[in-house]
């Protein structure tokens, strides 16, 4: 069973395989997190936590435990990454939603996982959490989107347990920044990070996104495995991303 | 509108001849190969549109641009490494079709059209020089912040590479950047179009 629905700005699938009334609700309750993520995170969303705090009506320490823990995770995440993720903006406001999306998809994918579920991939705007196996009883097959015809793909991974995720330059107004220069990250044209959890895969494509070309050798370092697409068509990505190739 | 331009060019010709323009690592002639597409949605851009017809020459891809091998539709392109075609029984024992030293643009910079993304305008310039192309600009970015140079100079590295190339489209679900560069591809397409010799 598949179903995809508009949540937090972007188009949200989900597929299970089964069928049957219990999966569906069990569906419904992933998506019905995923619409209370959006509403407690969203930038976008006046009522939102992020954006009273940003309004200066709640104080950080005040807001919810849920929130208090991704914004924890979001600084964690930035040491991570040599500053490279980070979620304060030049215009004095916090933006998590490059953590929360990884982390509501996870979270979905959690909601599946407690209803019994085994066999299911949860993805968001390109970005995806996989686990056990598809229909035909193999590994889900996630291509790689061709950052030059969004028609094409260019490679095919096979996931049995992971999160794939992708950053690019254009996917929201080339809102990547290179945190170490302040301007817009241009020397890729897309990064895949592979890890086995999307939380930690969207974080690192991001961070290893501005960081360009460099960013394919540091995700090595770091345990993930990625590809990378340079401007000229040109491809790197790491030896263990073999792994997941046919 | 984009989908009608790129069409023009002929989809994955011009996909695989922006790639090669783009590129301009210093010591060796990149070398971009697509397979005939597999779409993964609707074919929209198909290979097999219409390209403009040029002159029969069998050159091998030895020059870069969207018009480069304009392969008729299901022809496999060839990998632009092959040194030499391969002789046809009917091919005349000619000597070894010019190698157009020089590429097919004139030197220069030349600005393409300021195309409307949906965040913002994208406009690039393509510096010609040795009538190769041998810089980008970004004169302006959706962000309002305007990058230069593009350099993939430097693009040194232990990692294992390959150059990307269509995939059969057999998958469950797709990774990637939500919002893809046509407005960037339609810009470089009018600057190297104004690039033509």
């Amino acid at each position: 069973m598949k179903a995809t629905r508009q949540i937090m700005g972007m188009p949200i699938t989900i597929e299970v395989v089964g069928d049957g009334p219990d999966l569906e609700q069990a569906m419904n309750a992933a998506f019905d997190y995923l619409v209370w993520v959006d509403e407690t995170f969203s930038t976008y969303k006046a009522a939102s936590e992020i954006s009273r705090i940003n309004d200066g009506e709640l104080v950080e320490a005040h807001a919810s435990e849920t929130v208090r823990e991704v914004l924890a995770a979001c600084v964690e995440m930035r040491g991570r990454t040599d500053g490279y993720f980070d979620i304060h903006r030049q215009n004095g406001r916090i933006d998590p939603s490059g953590y929360v999306k990884g982390w509501a998809v996870r979270g979905a994918a959690d909601k599946l996982a407690e209803a019994g579920r085994r066999n299911y991939f949860v993805e968001a705007g390109g970005d995806l959490q996989a686990r056990g196996h598809n229909a035909e009883g193999g590994p889900w097959r996630v291509g790689i989107r061709n950052p030059f015809n969004k028609r094409e793909i260019v490679k095919v991974l096979g996931i049995t347990d992971g999160g794939v995720a992708t950053s690019g330059t254009y996917e929201r107004g080339d809102h990547i920044y290179n945190p170490h220069t302040g301007r817009a990250a241009t020397e890729l044209a897309s990064m895949t990070v592979v890890g086995p959890d999307i939380t930690v895969a969207d974080v690192f494509a991001t961070a290893a996104f501005a960081m360009g070309l460099k960013g394919a050798g540091w995700v090595a370092t770091q345990g993930l495995e990625c590809y990378a697409i340079a401007p000229d068509g040109s491809a790197t990505f790491t030896p263990g991303l073999r792994k997941y190739l046919d | 509108m984009i989908k009608k331009i790129l069409a023009g060019l002929g989809a994955t010709a011009g996909i695989g001849g922006l790639a090669v323009v783009i590129a301009y690592k210093p010591h060796h002639v990149p070398v971009v190969t697509m397979k005939p597409a597999a779409s993964v949605g609707p074919a929209v851009a198909s290979p097999s549109v219409s390209a403009t017809p040029t002159p029969a020459s069998p050159t091998p891809a030895a020059s870069a641009g969207p018009q480069a091998t304009p392969t008729p539709a299901k022809q496999t392109p060839k990998p632009s490494s092959a040194p030499t075609p391969k002789p046809t029984a009917a091919a005349t024992p000619s000597p070894t079709p010019s190698p157009t030293p020089t590429g097919q643009y004139k030197d220069g910079s030349y600005s393409g059209s300021v195309v409307a993304s949906g965040y913002g305008n994208v406009q690039v310039q393509a510096v010609v020089s040795g009538g190769k192309i041998t810089g980008v600009n970004f004169l302006q970015m959706p962000s309002g912040s305007a990058q230069t140079n593009i350099n993939t100079a430097n693009c040194e590295s232990k990692l294992p590479g390959e150059t990307i190339q269509a995939q059969a489209a057999n998958v469950q679900t797709v990774t990637g950047a939500t919002q893809t560069s046509d407005a960037y591809i339609q810009s470089m397409t009018t600057a190297l179009q104004a690039a033509k010799s």
